[in-house]
Formats: structure tokens, sequence, C-alpha cells
């Protein structure tokens, strides 16, 4: 889903953390319902503030509610999730278009998918059977260059991907159909997050075109930038419209579907092709959704009408201060609003080659000095999610058993959290900076000329302001003032996506996974190769070469590196590789210390009083779609 | 010589009293004391006037009341005595006379600093506008011509350019450099904003006056200089600008609130003065969220801008309508048109023969 840069501050994401499913005093979680109660009907109203923009094109979105919409309903792919919570497995992978998870090689560089027959793409090509050339396919236009695929960088490590990329083969070699229902991949080097990346909508089946057989992109050749009108759909829903497509004609004089209406309205209806018995994954009791789109609309407005049972829930999962205010105060509400813990972290990264900030010291008694528990406060409070101790969201360090690996880490404890702000913690604080090169007289506070107006990059947006100044104050408790400039999102990242700016210390930043793995986060960010001149996303340069850092202007030239403990994990599946990350993370967090993760943040979603069944789907992070139902069918 | 240009001397003349009583001796107002006279009568501008003046008061003393009468910095957070479990601050009590901010801080004291700021644009930013204004109007009125046709020209361009746009472009590219844009000089801040603001206000200033230049230099008074040698710069310095002090006077005390707003404006859309800086139009922005439920944080800061605004607006129409009482507003003149219509009903002596005349007058 997101890989997906939030510069703006958290605020409107509050939510109680989830414990246990079901059962639960109404607000936790998921709170599956029995199947004989939920019938099947009715058409869910969502409302949205914005549209998607990347072009509802599977090869490029990468955002929550176009996964959610793919997932759900428009795409099946060869391995897919089941749309509950971490709890109930929402995080692990089960097979959708393939019969069974796939063999893998001894040496783990080839994997094997078996793929289900007889299932049929939605009308107007009810006729064409989903195989193993349409994974191809997809994959082929993943490679394209004049696509400009989002998730193309991790699908390089399948042989000949970035040969085929690069106009030096017609075909990815790595990629084997010996009959229409097996897809042989070979790769490069040993991944145990291959099974994921085929989960990813970019993967999901793209059809040929029954009018031009030799068409390599099939339906979609001559719609590089505009495919999203133009999908066919494999999962149990489609687009309004999809039957009218007509692939018969020349590209532009072919009719766009209907039901995708741009910054207005989506309609999707049942698609009759969708076979519910090959399908174990999605219950899909409603028989359609519709999105009402209110570009700039504000969300609380939204929200009200969902209180107000007109719609039935809102995209987005913010929610108003006020609004939560209600559901807590009116005991009628409490079984409405869902929490659960997302996989969205904000953080504070300081560039390794820009002093202060090359000293770790110094960047330890930052953790130490940053009062967290403030941040939260500001942030809209506990509900809004929980304190962070490392790096990588906890829900994605929880194995297979439920156990929680990062369970008690805290390397740079103070009490309650308040850093700087408590006389314990200030006293850890100084004790670090004592011992940094920019403390001459070693009194705890920097006195270097280094440590006065450093450059500070953050979001302008209101409800930063706040953290902003308790950030100031707590660095000025250990002699560091900031030269803070709070801009526009759009234009910070614009500047901090690039290394040769050379902003030492960028507020504002949060991440979150693509999929259901640490790794996600550990390669864009913390892995040295991974820099790029722009769109980098390594801000604090860990892992940069002396190389790379002259060439963007740095006088440093000497950073740390974990590049050896991230390809470690590369290869492992399962449980091994969680701990391995984990172990990785700490290291991130202790011995290297340029990022200050302070929360890791947690989803709200409210609900009208007609839905039934509500599970939050860990992977896209919204409400499932396929597995809620509508009370009375609809009706 | 040079000479002013205003109305005749009116001295205050006693009616003549029975017959053969000397009338009193004649004493002549100089036009300052007549335009004293008159501001003073308009008690709404003498009110904005007393606003404005507390208001410098309170801005100048800002530190002293934050140190010793509510004792909270304005930067000082209390997050956690001053907001609530979901973030939102709590309102006004006995510490906190306007209640907190989002970030726990006393709103009190930081309206007070955000005077300071208002006040602060009200004098550079205006001053520059002023400046220019001045310079290019008068320029453009005295030697006409081609001079006139640039100046005019390039006043239409940059009373066309989107200006918000422009400052926040301007503040975007200017303050991303550690150091700001053109080696220092230009820094994101209260300078900044000032040097948008008037830059981009002057061709207001510029107009009024090159209209006001161009008539005076048709004047006897100007031909009579310049039959005497005096060199253009003379002229303009010694004859024209004297006459264009009241309109400047006027214009600047009207101009006052639009940069005031335009800057809580800058603020509010977070591209102007440096967080750091208590300013109202922040303020405004930063209570935008949740004015729902924390009535105080939006209430206080626009109350105070409110006030401001309206304060030197009416202190400029009153400095406008004492300056010369044919532009009076209407209010005004109607007031001072009523008054004098109850004075002449009270003093009239009905004869006889005028009852159907009054009843028809009256």
């Amino acid at each position: 889903m997101k890989r997906h840069l939030t510069v703006i501050a958290a605020v409107a994401v509050l939510t109680l953390v989830a414990v246990a499913c079901g059962g639960n005093e109404g607000g936790g979680g998921t709170s599956p319902t029995p199947s004989q109660a939920l019938q099947k009907g009715g058409i869910l109203q969502v409302e949205s503030d914005g549209d998607v923009f990347l072009g509802f094109d599977p090869q490029t979105e990468y955002y929550q509610s176009s996964f959610q919409i793919f997932r759900c309903c428009l795409l099946r792919t060869l391995l897919s999730y089941n749309g509950l919570d971490a709890q109930h497995q929402g995080t692990q992978l089960f097979p959708d278009l393939a019969t069974a998870m796939p063999e893998v090689s001894e040496d783990q560089l080839t994997w094997t998918f078996h793929m289900k027959q007889g299932l049929y793409y939605a009308p107007p090509l009810q006729d064409v059977e989903i195989t193993s050339h349409d994974i191809m396919r997809a994959l082929i236009r993943t490679a394209t260059p004049a696509v400009g695929a989002s998730y193309g960088f991790y699908y390089s490590i399948i042989e000949g991907f970035d040969e085929y990329s690069a106009g030096k083969a017609d075909t990815i070699t790595g990629l084997e159909t010996p009959d229409d229902y097996t897809l042989i991949v070979h790769l490069n080097e040993p991944a145990g997050h291959l099974p994921f990346m085929f989960a990813m909508p970019t993967t999901a089946p793209l059809p040929p075109n029954p009018d031009d057989p030799r068409a390599v992109l099939g339906i979609a050749e001559g719609h590089d930038t505009d495919f999203g009108h133009y999908l066919v759909a494999s999962g149990p829903y489609m687009w309004e419209g999809t039957e009218n497509l007509d692939f018969s004609l020349p590209v532009k004089d072919q009719p766009q579907i209907t039901g995708w209406q741009p910054n207005k309205l989506w309609t999707i209806v049942r698609n009759p092709s969708w076979d519910p018995s090959t399908d174990e994954l999605r219950k899909a009791y409603i028989d359609g959704i519709t999105v009402t789109i209110t570009p700039g609309g504000a969300n609380q407005v939204l929200e009200k009408k969902v209180i107000a049972n007109e719609s039935d829930v809102v995209m987005e999962n913010g929610i108003a201060p006020s609004i939560l205010r209600q559901f807590n105060t009116d005991p009628a509400l409490k079984n409405r609003i869902f929490i659960n813990p997302g996989t969205s972290n904000y953080y504070y990264t300081m560039n390794l080659g820009m002093p202060p900030f090359d000293d770790l010291h110094l960047r330890r008694a930052i953790q130490f000095a940053v009062d967290k528990a403030g941040l939260l406060r500001v942030s809209g409070g506990t509900a809004t999610g929980t304190i962070a101790t490392h790096f990588v969201n906890d829900v994605l360090m929880t194995l297979s058993d439920g156990t929680n690996v990062m369970e008690g880490y805290d390397p740079y404890a103070t009490p309650d959290d308040l850093g700087a702000d408590s006389p314990e913690g200030l006293a850890s604080a100084k004790a670090e900076m004592a011992q940094s090169v920019y403390d001459t007289d070693q009194d705890g506070i920097c006195d270097a000329p280094e440590c006065k107006d450093v450059l500070t990059l953050g979001s302008n947006d209101p409800s930063a302001a706040a953290g902003h100044a308790l950030l100031q104050q707590n660095m000025e408790a250990i002699g560091i003032t900031l030269d803070l400039k709070e801009l526009g999102g759009a234009t910070i990242y614009s500047k901090i996506v690039a290394p040769a700016n050379k902003i030492p210390f960028t507020l504002s930043a949060g991440w979150m996974m693509d999929w259901p793995d640490a790794y996600t986060y550990m390669l864009p960010i913390a892995y040295g190769p991974s820099i790029l001149d722009n769109g980098n996303s390594n801000y604090s340069m860990i892992g940069a070469t002396p190389e790379q850092m002259k060439k963007y202007g740095y006088s440093i030239t000497d950073v740390p590196s974990m590049d050896d403990k991230i390809q470690a994990c590369v290869p492992l599946t399962g449980d091994e590789r969680i701990n391995c990350f984990a172990e990785a993370d700490k290291y991130l967090t202790e011995d290297i210390a340029s990022i200050v993760t302070y929360v890791f943040s947690n989803t709200i979603q409210i609900v009208s009083e007609r839905v039934q069944n509500f599970t939050y789907s860990a992977f896209d992070q919204q409400m499932a779609y396929d597995q809620i139902a509508l009370a009375g069918g609809g009706v | 010589m040079s000479q002013l240009v205003s109305e005749p001397t009116t001295g205050s003349v006693e009616p003549a009293g029975p017959a053969g009583e000397i009338p009193q001796q004649v004493v002549g107002r100089s036009p300052w004391q007549i335009f004293w006279g008159r501001f003073r009568r308009d008690r709404v501008a003498v009110a904005g006037v007393v606003f404005i003046v507390l208001l410098i008061i309170l801005a100048l003393a800002a530190g002293w009341i934050a140190k010793h009468v509510a004792h909270h910095g304005p930067n000082q957070l209390f997050i956690f005595e001053m907001t609530d479990e979901i973030g939102l601050p709590k309102g006004p009590n006995a510490q906190f006379w306007f209640g907190a901010d989002r970030a726990g801080r006393d709103l009190f004291v930081r309206v007070l600093y955000g005077a300071r700021t208002s006040l602060t644009i009200a004098v550079f930013a205006t001053g520059l506008e002023i400046v220019v204004g001045v310079v290019l109007g008068v320029a453009a009125g005295f030697y006409r011509g081609k001079v006139d046709t640039v100046i005019s020209r390039v006043s239409d361009i940059v009373l066309s350019l989107p200006v918000l746009l422009l400052a926040m472009g301007l503040v975007s590219a200017c303050g991303l450099q550690a150091n700001g844009c053109l080696g220092g000089l230009v820094q994101p801040g209260l300078l900044l904003v000032s040097y948008v603001i008037g830059l981009f206000s002057w061709p207001y200033i510029a107009r009024i006056l090159r209209g006001q230049v161009m008539s005076l230099r048709e004047k006897e008074f100007i031909e009579a200089a310049r039959a005497m040698g005096a060199s253009n710069a003379r002229i303009m310095f010694r004859e024209i600008l004297p006459n264009l002090l009241a309109p400047l006077i006027v214009y600047s005390t009207l101009i006052i609130p639009t940069n005031i707003l335009f800057e809580a404006s800058l603020s509010f859309l977070g591209i102007g003065v440096p967080p750091s800086t208590p300013s109202w139009g922040a303020q405004l922005s930063e209570a935008s969220g949740i004015f729902d439920v924390a009535w105080w944080a939006m209430f206080w800061p626009g109350l105070f801008l409110l006030l401001t605004t309206m304060a030197f607006n009416l202190v400029g129409d009153g400095l406008r309508d004492a300056f010369d009482p044919r532009t009076a507003a209407v209010s005004y003149s109607r007031t001072r048109e009523k008054r004098e219509r109850r004075a002449r009903r009270r003093d009239r002596v009905r004869e006889p023969d005028q009852i159907g005349a009054s009843a028809t007058t009256g």
C-alpha cells in the first residue's frame, strides 16, 4: 500500500489500541459476526474528500484507498489477504488465484505457482479465461518504462526484469509459463519476500485483447497513462459499465468505463463472472459500493453524515477531535467506532552528513530528550496511537503466534516518556551530550556553533505547530536551537528527497508499509544503495558511500551503514525473518540513532448503524468491504 | 516661497452685538488647528486613537506583563495542564485568562505578543510602501511623459500580480537555504513579509499621489516658483510634497489595516512570520480545526485583529474628514445636518403670516 511519505503530522488518527478481537467492549479490532446472521444485499455508501491521483491503474497506484478497492473487490492476485486484522492472520498470505502457496527450490531462486482453472474476467471478457500468461503480461507492463510503475524497483530481483525495462530484451527471461496455469519465477538472488510481491495489484492478471492477440500489453495497449479507465475486473466486483468497453476499436475511440467518474463518483457493482466457490477469502455480501467524492470537503462534515446514518463510512482514517469526543460521550455510538493499530509511524530524521548530527552521542542525546508523551498528547492523545520506541511498527514485529518481539524494548526510556521535560530524562540526555564533541565543556549542553540555528524543515499544517514548539523546547534544553521553516507538504517533500539539498533535520515524516514486512521500511529508508538523486527516502543517508557523499557536496563523507544487517534478512521467511529485522531495527535505534520515531499511529473508522461484521483489513488498513454486510440486506 | 493650498483661514467671529459694540479681535486659526478641532469632534475616530495607543502600550509591555502579571512566557508549553486527553486545549481560567492554544501556551500572552507583530508590520510595510509610492508617484505626476508611462505601466503590472501566490513562492524559495536569498538579505520572517507587502502595495499610494501631483503642478504658485528659477527637485520637495502631506497621512492610515490583514493572511497560510513569532493570523490558523470545541482559540486573536483594523480604519476616516469636510462621511454630515436642523427649529420665531410657510418648509 502506501510506500508513502506523509509529510503532515498525525493529528486526526485517533484510536485505542485493539487488544483482542471479538467480545471486546465495542470499539476494538474486528468483531466477526456468525455468518448466518449476515444477509446479502445493499449498496454501501462511502464518502471521500478526494479521489485517488495515480489513475486507479494497478501498476501505478500505491495508496490505501485504491489498494482497498483492488483487494476487496476488483482484482484477484496469485496470493492475497483475508481482510482481517493482524490477530486473525490479516498480515499473512493465502492463495487466491493460486491453488496453493508457491513451491520454492532449495536455493530459493526458483518459485513455482499453480493456478486455479476455469476463472473468467468480467464482461465484456467473460469468455476470456484467466491464465498464467496474464500474470506475465502484468509484470511486463510493470517493467514498461512508459507506464511509470510505482513498485517496479521491487521486481528487479526477477531475472531479466531490468533488462526488459532497459529495452535490451523483448521478454522477461526470468518468467516462464510452461502452460496456461503455471508460472515459474527465477530470481537473481534469494528473496523471502517474493510471495508478498505476488499479492500486489501490479501483479493482478492483465487480460489479452481478443481482438488483437499480438498486443504485448493486452487490453492496456495504448493506455500507458490512462489504463484505469479501461480496467476489466477479476474480483467479486467491477466498475459499473465495464461491459460497454470495446477493445476492438482503435485506442482513441474506445469508450471509458462509466463507473469511475474522477472527483465525483465511483460506482462499483457485482461482477457476474466471479465464482464464489473459487474464492475463500472474500465474502462479498454487499451488492455494490458507491463512493461520493467531495473534493476539498471537510472530513468533519462527512463524518457527521455517517453519524446521522446518511452515509455508511468515510474513506479516510482520520477523525476530527470534536467528532471523537462525541463518540467518547454518547453510549449509542460506542459500537460504531473501530480503532486499530495501523502501520504508519511518524519520525524525525537527522542527516548523518550534516553537523552536529554526525556525532552519535549527540544523536542519542536527542533520542532521550524528545518528549514523546507530549507529542502524542498534542497529536490527539493516547487514542491517536502508541509511543514508538523503535522504527518499524509493532504490528510488523509480531510473530505467527502473536508475540510482539519488541515488547518492552525501550533503550531511551524516560519517566512517563516525558523526555527532557522530566528531570531524569533531561539528565540522561545531558549525560549523552556530555560525551559529544560538540559539548566542549562537557556539561551536557551543546555549546558548539554547529548546534545553533540548525536548519529544520517541518509541515506548516496547523496541527503540527504544537509538536514543533515542544520539540524546540526539548532541543533547547540540551543546547540545540532550531532554525525552523514551516512549509507546505509538497514544498518540503521536493526539498528533502534530494540529498544534494543537505537538509540537516526533517520533521513531519512518516512511513507506511508496502506489504506486511519490515523490509518495506528498511529498504527505502536505511539502505545505502537505495539513495537516489531525487525521490530519495533515506534522508539520514545511512549507508551512503564516500563517493555518494562527495557527489552530493557533503564535507562529511564517512557515515554509518547497516546494509549487511538488512541483506542478512532478505532471504529469510516467516518468524525467522521477523526476528532478523527486529535485530536490524534495534541496531538502527541504538547504534545509528539518526531517526527519532515518536508514534505508531492507529486508524479509526466510524460507521453507520446498518454496517455489520466490521473487520479491519490489516493489509489496506481500512474496513474490509468484502467482509462487511448491511443490516437486513441493506433494505 | 512655499504656500500651503488649503482652506481660507476663518477666524472665529463674534456676532455683532447690539448696535454700537465693537466686535472682538479676530484670532485666526491655523489649518492644523482647524483640522484638530474637526478631528476631535469625531468621537469614533478619537476612540480609535485611544485604542491604538492602548494597543501600542500593551504591545510594548507584553514582556513585562508576561513575566509579572501572567507569569507565563509566550512560548512556554503547559501541555499536560492545559490540554485534555485528546489534545484539545482547555478554556479560560484564573491563570489563563484567554485559555490555552493547542500547545498549551497562554493565549492571553500570545495575543499581546501578536500585537507586536501586527504593529511592526504596520510600521515597516506601510513605511516601505509609502517611500516607494511617494517617490514613484511624485515622479510620474511631475515629469509626466515617458517617465509617467513607464511608472504607470509598471504600476499596472504590479497591481495585477497574484500577490499571495508570489508571496508563497518567495517564501518557499528563500526559506530553504540556511541563509535565505540574496546572500542573507531576504530571510523568511517579519522582514520578508514586510518587503512582500510593501513592494506589492506601493501602486495604491503612487496612483493617488500621481493624480494629486498632476493637478498641483498646474497651479500658479508652481509656475511662480519655476519663474523664480527653482529646480525640479526644489519644486518637488518644497512646493509639492508639503501639499501631499494630508492625503498621504490619510491614505497611509487607511492602508495600515490592509497590511495588517495581509500579514495575518500570510501567517494564516503558514507563509508569514516564523513559527516562534506569535501572530494573530497564525493563531487563527492554528485554531481553525478546533474552533467548534475551543471557541477561545479563535475568538481572542480574531477580536483583537478586528478591533485593530477597525480602529485604524476609523482613525483614517476621521483624518480624511478632518482635512477636508467635503469628503466627510455621510453619517457625519447627516449628524451635523440633524443638529443644525434641530437648532434651526428651536430658534425659529414663528411669524403669524409664516405659519403656513413653516408648515411646508419646517
